[in-house]
């Protein structure tokens, strides 16, 4: 039976007090004070990098090469054409023979990209199919949108035999309801009026799809454990239980007032949450909502501990934090206010895609090599094998450095280097194992940066060429999560 | 059995701009001015040059590639120019080309010749790093700066050495203020102001742990050195100063991908000044050398570079640098001339004008600076970062 | 252990690559101890990979003695001891960045 194998989860390190935004911009539109705090990508993260640390999470201890598909859902990929989901899965180190696509244009893109998916494995043309999303969806300085919207992705496997949740089927609907949107050339998301989205779509939708589904088998409110829905308007959100007759015991907990509303990340990030809260035969409705609605059910089995243990997922990232204690940072970071670079910090040399097409194993998916007559790992991958004694031609295998972790042998706080997010931090990291080379470390103090600190890999958007449009990543080095 | 080029060539005429921030002369003027300098002083013309080694690394932005820029600007006669680039050993590339042609007996006089200049580029800093990096390398490598990179070495040294940053900073102001004290003595200097130690250590911060003064900077310049066989030497002067090794040792990968080196010193120098010494028959380079000229881009740099040349044992250098050991004044005197902390880096010229002040002082002419009677002098030279570079080590004498 | 600091401010100090300025001392209250800083401004513009600066505090320490003597330049010499204990550097390296706006604290 078709469903759910693993799960993954990612939220940015950087969280903002939403006071700070109010303080900030409140004076332009008073309506928008919202309490607690949202989730904000650095400087060096976008839709795809996000996705692919919530996949790095949903494959841990599995196979990559498992995986025959990958579907990536989002409302802000960074290109509108060069395969996104493939970017991914090159990231993830997947074979070639797979099927790829992006689901996109929708907040609800997640899910459906989830039933397709879990089609695709009924139908026997897939066998594991990853599906991420991840959004960092940006509203307008003074909006409503800029306080509710934060960032975030998550991952889920699908499969057929020995899941942690069996999937029972899922009921839709569809509606050109024109609440959000964003044409081709539009750069912030633009709505129509709250009340609107609220009482003719909001309270509807959601209703719609559960009612759905909950006909197609036969399900009373007080057969599921737990309802997850997008909470877009904190006031409605517990009336749309009320209507479905949910008690509170039933509803996962929002992530709004701790991460904020993720968009197409959203719904997932909540099953997540969910998953982390059940016990075996517990049923799950997931619902999401964007042009309509989709509804799934998953029953969750007795394998579900199996994952749970072994994974970040939402619990586990939700509690590391740093504080961005700067409103103009969270706008520089997303290009929100053109800062000045300088000469030097806009130079930038024409990526040679040549390169990268011959190197996309080792840069995207750190992929060095190993000498088959020594055993050193080495990156970027050699021809002529590092070992001063050794120094075999052509005598190598592919070995994947992603999922090791390290140790800084040295490191520095660059004032003079160009960075986003000032001081530029990098040094030398000794992996686990074996093999060495330098990094851009992130997400991290230059006053805890130590000699010997224990370091892990975090994909990362390495660079922006705005002249050529290109949008480059490589990995960085983090303080280890756990 | 190769036996080196010791003693086989002499340099018989050196010359040296002034270095700064030359608005008022483009790479031509600088070329012309050190070369004039090295004419007059080894007493030649210029048809007597049979053949040079230009040395130009970023230089290229301006005045393209090629021997020509040398050839064009000097009007040399349908001679051979061969440009060198090796990062900021270039000065030092340049010489020993000029150096082994001599000692192959393939030409009786050369020159060698390094010019930069840098700030005509409308930003600060070198040009085009990204260009000078590599296409994969820009995939892969951290958004280095040469600061930076150095600071990663000073990092591991504290660790290792178990030194607190305030003391680590105070030796390397050390290194900085002896510097800036010998440059203030140095009409050719940049920058020719003496710093204290405690004004040093109040700077600001560049790359942790290194600060301001820890740190060399960008300047336009050019030095010029004319080189013969030994035995016609004494024909153009009576103290020709001897060629005693030219050595250089390229990073191996290693040091970057491998994890055996500790990151507290520089591989390929341990093995250059080895080859180096053993070229120059030096057994003992505590004892023997008489003064030396290193790359003090950052002062880590120079502080490790004590160690790795064998003058200094390991993780006791900053014992050496506190007890003046490197001062003017001191055992052997280190950067005499005030170095690239007073000099700045136009990077072709510096392992020339390194050169030029050993010369200077073995022949008694370094004026305020002056050394009492110098017998070996020793250049090191340096380019890239400490995982990743080449190191020129010279030693020149009576 | 104590240390002497030599109080010179308002005077530019240039290096190949940069310069900076101290513009002012200031005393800070910190647990029953008054911690001398200065601030200053730093840029570099002549170094080899870029151009920098900023607004810096930098702290000598703890004041024992307060401009006890001269020097040789006729410079006021303090006595001070490190702040070397790390959290009490975090403590004053918040303090310092509320009171003044800076980019940088080092301790000395």
């Amino acid at each position: 039976m078709a469903g759910i194998i693993s799960y993954g989860g990612y939220i940015p390190r950087y969280r903002i007090d939403r006071k700070l935004i109010y303080k900030a911009m409140g004076w332009l539109n008073p309506a928008t004070f919202m309490p607690g705090e949202k989730a904000v990508a650095n400087f060096d993260e976008d839709s795809l990098s996000m996705a692919v640390e919530a996949g790095l999470d949903c494959l841990t201890g599995l196979e990559h090469s498992g995986v025959d598909g990958v579907y990536f859902a989002t409302t802000t990929a960074p290109y509108s054409e060069r395969l996104n989901a493939e970017v991914i899965a090159t990231a993830l180190d997947c074979r070639s023979d797979i099927r790829a696509a992006d689901f996109t244009d929708t907040p609800r893109a997640g899910t459906t990209a989830i039933m397709a998916a879990l089609d695709a494995v009924k139908a026997g043309s897939s066998n594991k199919v990853l599906v991420c999303a991840g959004d960092i969806r940006v509203g307008k300085p003074g909006s409503a949108q800029e306080e509710t919207f934060g960032d975030g992705a998550a991952a889920f496997l699908v499969g057929e035999d020995d899941g942690i949740a069996k999937f029972i089927g899922s009921s839709s609907v569809s509606y050109d309801f024109v609440d959000h949107w964003r044409s081709k050339d539009d750069r912030f998301d633009r709505q129509w009026e709250d009340r609107f989205i609220r009482d003719v779509g909001y309270t509807s939708f959601i209703i719609e799809s559960l009612a759905g589904l909950a006909k197609k088998f036969a399900i009373e409110p007080n057969q599921v454990a737990k309802v997850v829905y997008p909470c877009l308007y904190p006031a409605d959100f517990p009336k749309i239980a009320k209507i479905l007759g949910l008690g509170p015991g039933q509803i996962v907990e929002p992530l709004l007032n701790q991460v904020g509303y993720t968009g197409t990340a959203d719904p997932l990030m909540h099953l997540v949450k969910a998953l982390e809260e059940t016990k075996p035969g517990d049923k799950i409705a997931v619902v999401s909502f964007g042009a309509g609605s989709d509804a799934l059910l998953f029953e969750v089995t007795d394998k579900i501990d199996e994952i749970r243990n072994n994974r970040r997922g939402i619990g586990k990232n939700l509690a590391v934090k740093r504080e961005l204690t700067s409103y103009e940072k969270m706008v520089s970071f997303r290009d929100i206010l053109p800062t000045e670079k300088g000469i030097r910090g806009e130079m930038m040399a024409f990526t040679a895609l040549s390169e990268l097409w011959r190197s996309r194993r080792q840069i995207l998916a750190l992929v060095g090599s190993k000498c088959l007559a020594c055993g050193t790992p080495q990156f970027p991958a050699q021809r002529v094998c590092v070992k001063p004694e050794c120094g075999a031609v052509d005598r190598m295998e592919g070995y994947r450095f992603s999922d090791k972790k390290g140790r800084v042998i040295n490191y520095t706080g660059d004032n003079l280097a160009f960075s986003p997010n000032p001081p530029a931090i990098y040094g030398t990291v000794d992996f686990e194992g074996g093999g060495r080379f330098w990094f851009d470390f992130t997400d991290v103090d230059l006053d805890k940066v130590k000699v010997d600190m224990p370091v892990e890999m975090s994909f990362r958007r390495k660079y922006v060429d705005d002249k050529f449009g290109i949008h480059g990543y490589f990995w960085k080095a983090v303080p280890v999560l756990d | 059995m190769a036996e080196g080029i010791k003693d086989k060539v002499a340099i018989i005429g050196m010359g040296c701009t002034k270095f700064g921030e030359r608005w008022d002369a483009g790479s031509e003027d600088l070329i012309v001015e050190a070369f004039s300098e090295a004419l007059e002083d080894a007493g030649i013309e210029k048809k007597d040059i049979q053949a040079a080694w230009y040395g130009s690394c970023f230089d290229e932005v301006n005045v393209g590639k090629s021997g020509t820029p040398l050839s064009l600007s000097l009007k040399l006669p349908f001679i051979p120019v061969t440009r060198v680039e090796n990062f900021c050993a270039t000065g030092s590339e340049a010489l020993r080309g000029a150096a082994y042609a001599v000692a192959a007996g393939a030409a009786d006089i050369c020159l060698a010749l390094g010019a930069e200049k840098l700030k005509d580029t409308g930003y600060g800093g070198l040009p085009d790093m990204a260009q000078a990096m590599g296409s994969k390398n820009r995939l892969t490598f951290p958004t280095i700066t040469a600061p930076g990179a150095f600071a990663t070495m000073a990092t591991r040294y504290m660790n290792k050495y178990g030194l607190k940053p305030e003391e680590l900073k105070e030796t390397l102001a050390m290194i900085s203020s002896k510097s800036h004290s010998n440059g203030a003595k140095n009409p050719k200097a940049h920058l020719r102001r003496a710093v204290t130690v405690e004004q040093i250590l109040k700077a600001p911060i560049i790359a942790w742990p290194l600060g301001l003064f820890d740190c060399c900077g960008v300047s336009d310049g050019a030095a010029a050195a004319i080189v013969c066989r030994a035995d016609m030497a004494k024909n153009f002067r009576p103290d020709p100063i001897y060629i005693k090794s030219m050595q250089i040792a390229l990073s191996h990968g290693e040091e970057l991908m491998y994890t055996d080196w500790d990151g507290t010193y520089v591989k390929t120098a341990v093995h250059c000044a080895a080859r180096a010494y053993q070229e120059a028959g030096i057994k003992k380079p505590r004892e023997e050398i008489s003064m030396m000229e290193v790359h003090d881009c950052f002062s880590i740099t120079e502080l490790v570079t004590m160690e790795d040349l064998g003058i200094s044992e390991r993780g006791k250098a900053p014992n050496d640098v506190r007890d003046g050991f490197f001062n003017l004044d001191g055992k052997i005197p280190c950067q005499p001339d005030g170095g690239l902390k007073c000099f700045g880096h136009p990077i072709g010229a510096s392992g020339l004008r390194m050169m030029y002040e050993m010369y200077k002082q073995l022949q008694g002419k370094a004026g305020e600076r002056q050394l009492k009677a110098p017998k070996i002098g020793l250049t090191h030279n340096m380019g890239g970062f400490p995982a990743m570079n080449l190191i020129s080590v010279n030693l020149i004498g009576l | 252990m104590a240390k002497e600091y030599v109080h010179d401010i308002k005077r530019e100090v240039r290096s190949i690559s940069g310069w900076y300025e101290l513009e002012k001392e200031v005393i800070l209250e910190v647990d029953d101890q008054k911690v001398l800083f200065t601030v200053g401004t730093g840029v570099v513009d002549s170094s080899c990979c870029g151009v920098g600066g900023c607004r810096f505090a930098v702290v000598p320490g703890y004041i024992v003695k307060l401009k006890d003597r001269r020097n040789d330049s006729g410079l006021w010499i303090s006595e001070v001891n490190p702040v070397t204990d790390e959290e009490a550097q975090s403590k004053i390296k918040r303090l310092i960045e509320e009171k003044e706006i800076v980019q940088q604290v080092q301790f000395l």
